[in-house]
């Protein structure tokens, strides 16, 4: 089944009011907002890299805000421990019955700030949840519920006293990006409202946890051509073959790839995805799950270049698949 | 690759080498070598084979090398002309002089003086030899030469700072444009591929140009708009067509009015463009009633008249043809074997005359004065004996001067430019001692026999068996041989028609020593007497002339033709007409052809037909005759019968061209039909999407306008290259179709080639009509496209190891395009 062109428009239009309501708090960002938007309605995480002050934890909560659901900051910090993240099971005296106190993970959007602050224990943590969306603490399955959507934002440069997250961490978020410094537009219009200390609280919820599982429903059954999944499947390949890749990208990639590709298409009001959305979401769904040598550090290859690469090693299709 | 940065922060990248040249000096040198070649090819008529051209673009690539290297290098560009001189004179010997021994890598000073005359007086050389030259003789040093300097002036002008966008961009055509009429000018009168040659150089010279009238317009003033462009390029065109016109009027005009150089230079004197005095003998001979068409016959005609205190049987001389061909016994510039003044050479009013000095006792100098008669013509001035000194007595007599020439060895004089009856001249002479005695011994020279006359051998030996051994005996018992045994007919009677003139081999083997009857008059019997004692190892000569009557006037029934014989002291002694020839008239009979006899070997007959019985030619008269050719080729043009003389010249050679671009044009215009109809009627109807998009592209890509390229780029990514309004929405129609759930409609794939077609048409009224019109006959869209990507960072890749901020601008370019992509984009 496939989406009609109706339902397209309608989640383009609906899309197009998230992001609006969103850059009432995000400035100039539009870009960006679009891409955790995506994240939230194809069911994924999104890791935010940045430097301090750029705006991503108001991103974060901008996107909490706007969704009509409950959401949470977890400031991560070395001493954090996984049940202060997940929750924690008591016994009730009164009730003489051990209980589940649920953590800050179950919310709607929870915002995993600073995640690379905490240890790897509590980083591992958030493996189960992110990927199957329940915790099971003292052998029950506690479900989180839906949307369930992290946000986790770290800093580049401050490495002192941070543990680095795990490749298989890295693999759980379905995109990382960057918020990027404002332009100058938007810096001038930053500080000409100076005085609006919280500009998250300007952003009203405008959609409810159900139409976002309904529009989630309706981004799976945007089609995907033959052509544009063999040209998924040969960016794969191409990028284990490219030099300073030490790991390529996984199938969990190409899925989630194409996952938010049809997010991406049904964002822009169409119920098919093209080449264009590949390449559109190819870098933030793939910078952090191709793995470089370390002698692509020492010859200043970084991993942005080896994506471009890659779009321009692989020719997108011009044309449908047995033609 | 390498990087810097600057204070600002910015990374900047620089070329590998400073001295390697750029994008625009690659182009700027690659249109100078090939038109350097091309107009160095104009000699291709004036030297044999192609060593020319391999060392003429030697120089052109060690120029453009030079000037290039001190340009990168900041040096004036005066240190580029010094380096080249300097190469010039070190190269010119290895690479031109090696025919004459010097080739050594370090030129001595006699091979940079060699150098030096050939490249100051060669020009003059190539232009009064007779072309073909040697194309591995020292001549080589004028393509060298002409190499180097159109290098030197091609990229120089192209190097020039000039304040004027124009100027800028005519300098190095126009440079190279006077390399080609240089070329030209030193060329032939009649080059093989004029009108090739031409189109090729006014081709890649336009195309210059117009790239560099683009650069020049961004360069100065950021880029200006079509309106100024298309004027700018009319004004050019203008331009062009101004000097190119009356230019191409004199360098390519035809036979008679194209320039070259050759006409202004006095050719060498070639005494063998003369036709042999002899072979016209026949308009001597009495005609006997026979009708005269040529009036031609000068045989009761006065040919000239002599004055001067002669003594008895003087013998004047017409001319000494001293070289048979197989042909006719002709005049050479080369009488005598070994180095000797035996050529025409200019000779002053008197004359150092070795032949007979009076100053060793030969006699003392009579003047003597000769006035020409109404029947003489032609080039050979009559004389007598050994001249001491000349004096022409006619109007032009200084024209005559100049002109005058003597062969010393052979006492004959010409005047190339003609005589006409009544010219008077006077001069003294010396009468050598020329009389045949018994007591006379031969020339031990070694005579050669020319192949085709081998046919003598045989009835030589025959004739001369118990001669003896002395050469001096043979020869004189051969001609006793022939006076006793041949008969004397001119050919005009009734029945002696079959003895035909000439004195070819034919005629001198079948038809007269191998006949059953030997029949001729002077000119066979003189003709086959020398060649018999050039056999017998006398060197022998014929000479035309006539015994001076008491009168004094020389009239055609005087003329005969006689032998001089080269004596063991150096003189030439003469065998007179009545010793070898017969005055008895034949038997009237028809004579019949014989085999040949034994042993003798007859080549068989030359068909090139006897000379004409018309008599020397002069200058004039050649030019009279090449007139009248010229014009009845004309009178055969019926087509452009009537028109003024510049149509057929612009016909001829700008009609050519224009029909030739013509053609050009319309080859593109039918390639874009068919790729049109192609694309259009695909098999598939995904495929007809895809095709229109390309239509649409390519179009955009003829009018000049940025549209990415490359097997990596989108529909999307073009269309933000695309200048127009719908070129978006049109994109995203072709991928909706082309990549949404369900297989377009050929109806939809129609309605989309129309909205293709109607944008085009959009997008070429947003442009002017002369920019349309280039638009159409482009060869932009023909051309494979190239990677965006790679074109915006051609080093991209070049050093991976060097930290670049291409993911950053990549991202940004996209980012870009992206939202440019929604801001045009349409609801469908």
């Amino acid at each position: 089944m496939t989406i009609s062109h109706e339902q397209a428009e309608w989640f383009r239009t609906t899309f197009d009011q998230l992001t609006d309501n969103m850059e009432k708090a995000v400035l100039g960002k539009r870009h960006v907002v679009r891409l955790a938007l995506t994240c939230l309605l194809s069911e994924g995480h999104v890791l935010l890299e940045d430097f301090p002050g750029t705006g991503k934890t108001m991103l974060a909560r901008a996107l909490a805000n706007t969704v009509q659901g409950s959401h949470a900051r977890v400031q991560f910090t070395p001493d954090l421990l996984p049940s202060d993240v997940t929750g924690v099971t008591v016994y009730d005296q009164h009730k003489g019955t051990f209980e589940f106190h649920p953590g800050p993970i179950f919310h709607t959007i929870v915002l995993a700030d600073e995640i690379n602050r905490a240890s790897p224990k509590t980083q591992s943590a958030l493996l189960e949840v992110m990927e199957e969306g329940r915790v099971t603490v003292d052998g029950v399955a506690h479900s989180v519920g839906k949307p369930f959507l992290v946000i986790a934002t770290q800093n580049p440069i401050e490495q002192a006293g941070t543990y680095r997250l795990p490749e298989a961490q890295l693999d759980r978020f379905l995109m990382k990006t960057s918020v990027g410094y404002p332009d100058r537009q938007a810096t001038v219009e930053l500080l000409n409202n100076a005085a609006v200390r919280d500009r998250a609280a300007l952003v009203q919820p405008v959609i409810t946890a159900a139409t976002i599982a309904q529009m989630s429903g309706l981004a799976d059954q945007v089609y995907v051509d033959p052509a544009v999944i063999g040209y998924v499947a040969e960016l794969a390949e191409e990028s284990r073959r490219q030099p300073h890749v030490k790991l390529g990208l996984s199938p969990r990639g190409c899925l989630a790839l194409v996952r938010v590709a049809k997010t991406w298409a049904a964002a822009d009001g169409r119920d098919h995805v093209v080449p264009d959305d590949v390449k559109d979401l190819a870098e933030p769904v793939l910078s952090h799950r191709l793995l470089l040598d370390a002698e692509a550090q020492f010859s200043g290859v970084d991993v942005q270049t080896v994506i471009s690469r890659l779009l321009d090693a692989v020719a997108p299709p011009t044309d449908r698949v047995g033609v | 690759m390498s990087s810097h940065t600057s204070t600002t922060g910015t990374r900047t990248r620089v070329r590998p080498h400073a001295l390697l040249p750029d994008r625009h000096s690659w182009i700027d040198i690659g249109f100078t070598l090939v038109l350097a070649a091309v107009a160095l090819s104009a000699l291709g008529s004036s030297f044999t084979g192609v060593t020319y051209l391999v060392v003429g673009m030697l120089g052109v690539v060690i120029a453009l090398v030079v000037t290039h290297l001190t340009r990168a290098a900041g040096w004036p560009i005066i240190s580029a002309v010094v380096i080249c001189v300097v190469l010039f004179f070190l190269l010119g010997g290895p690479l031109c002089l090696r025919s004459l021994g010097d080739g050594s890598l370090l030129p001595g000073p006699t091979t940079l003086a060699r150098v030096a005359d050939q490249a100051v007086f060669g020009w003059k050389d190539l232009l009064t030899t007779l072309p073909p030259v040697d194309g591995q003789g020292p001549l080589l040093v004028l393509p060298w030469l002409a190499g180097m300097l159109a290098g030197l002036v091609g990229l120089g002008l192209a190097h020039l700072s000039v304040r004027r966008a124009w100027l800028a961009a005519v300098l190095p055509v126009v440079g190279m444009t006077l390399a080609l009429s240089g070329a030209i000018l030193l060329g032939v009168r009649h080059p093989q591929s004029l009108l090739l040659q031409g189109s090729v150089f006014a081709g890649l010279a336009l195309a210059w140009l117009a790239i560099r009238a683009r650069r020049a317009s961004a360069a100065v003033q950021g880029g200006t708009t079509s309106y100024v462009r298309g004027v700018g390029a009319l004004a050019m065109l203008a331009l062009a067509a101004g000097i190119a016109f009356p230019a191409s009027a004199v360098l390519a005009g035809n036979d008679e009015e194209r320039a070259v150089a050759r006409n202004w230079v006095e050719p060498p004197f070639d005494i063998g463009r003369y036709p042999s005095p002899l072979a016209g003998f026949r308009k001597y001979v009495n005609p006997k009633g026979r009708p005269d068409r040529a009036n031609a016959n000068v045989y009761d005609k006065t040919l000239l008249e002599v004055q001067g205190d002669l003594p008895e049987n003087t013998r004047v001389r017409f001319a000494t043809m001293d070289r048979y061909d197989g042909m006719v016994w002709g005049a050479s510039d080369n009488a005598l074997p070994g180095p000797a003044d035996d050529s025409f050479q200019r000779v002053s009013s008197t004359i150092d005359n070795p032949v007979a000095d009076p100053a060793d006792g030969d006699g003392d100098p009579t003047e003597v004065t000769i006035t020409l008669g109404e029947g003489w013509s032609g080039v050979w001035l009559p004389t007598i004996g050994a001249l001491q000194s000349m004096t022409f007595e006619t109007a032009d007599a200084r024209a005559k001067a100049e002109v005058f020439r003597y062969n010393l060895a052979t006492s004959t004089a010409v005047v190339p430019t003609g005589l006409q009856p009544g010219d008077r001249y006077s001069f003294d002479q010396v009468q050598p001692d020329d009389v045949l005695t018994p007591e006379t011994v031969g020339s031990a020279d070694v005579t050669s026999l020319p192949p085709s006359a081998s046919f003598i051998q045989g009835p030589t030996e025959k004739w001369t068996e118990g001669a003896g051994t002395d050469p001096m005996d043979r020869v004189l018992a051969a001609a006793e041989h022939l006076r006793s045994q041949g008969k004397y007919s001119d050919g005009v009677g009734r029945t002696e028609k079959i003895y035909v003139g000439g004195h070819s081999v034919w005629r001198l083997s079948d038809e007269f020593v191998n006949a059953p009857q030997i029949v001729g008059n002077d000119e066979q019997y003189a003709a086959t007497m020398a060649l018999i004692a050039n056999d017998i190892g006398v060197p022998a000569r014929v000479v035309l002339g006539a015994v001076v009557p008491e009168s004094g006037v020389v009239t055609g029934s005087d003329v005969s033709a006689w032998v001089e014989l080269r004596a063991a002291d150096g003189t030439w002694r003469t065998l007179p007409t009545e010793a070898f020839m017969s005055l008895t008239p034949p038997a009237d009979q028809v004579p019949e052809t014989n085999t040949p006899m034994s042993g003798t070997v007859i080549p068989p007959p030359n068909p090139i037909p006897p000379p004409s019985d018309a008599g020397e030619q002069s200058d004039a008269d050649l030019k009279e005759r090449k007139a009248s050719k010229k014009k009845k080729a004309a009178d055969d043009q019926g087509l452009i019968a009537g028109l003024p003389s510049w149509v057929g010249v612009v016909v001829t050679y700008v009609g050519g061209p224009l029909l030739l671009i013509a053609l050009l044009l319309g080859a593109v215009l039918a390639l874009k039909a068919w790729r049109r109809h192609r694309r259009r009627s695909a098999d598939s109807v995904s495929a007809r999407f895809v095709g229109a998009w390309r239509e649409l592209v390519d179009h955009a890509r003829d009018l000049g306008q940025p549209v990415p390229l490359g097997p990596t780029v989108t529909r999307r990514e073009q269309s933000v290259g695309i200048v127009s309004g719908q070129a978006g929405s049109l994109a995203r129609r072709a991928d909706s179709f082309v990549f949404g759930p369900s297989a377009p409609a050929e109806a939809a794939a129609a309605t989309y080639w129309e909205s293709v077609d109607a944008e085009r048409r959009a997008m070429s009224q947003e442009v002017g009509t002369w920019h349309r019109v280039r638009a159409a006959v482009s060869l932009r869209s023909l051309r494979p496209g190239r990677s965006s990507r790679r074109d915006d960072d051609p080093e991209r890749g070049l050093d991976e190891g060097a930290p670049t901020a291409e993911p950053v601008a990549s991202r940004a370019s996209r980012l870009r395009a992206l939202a440019d992509w929604r801001s045009r984009r349409t609801p469908d």
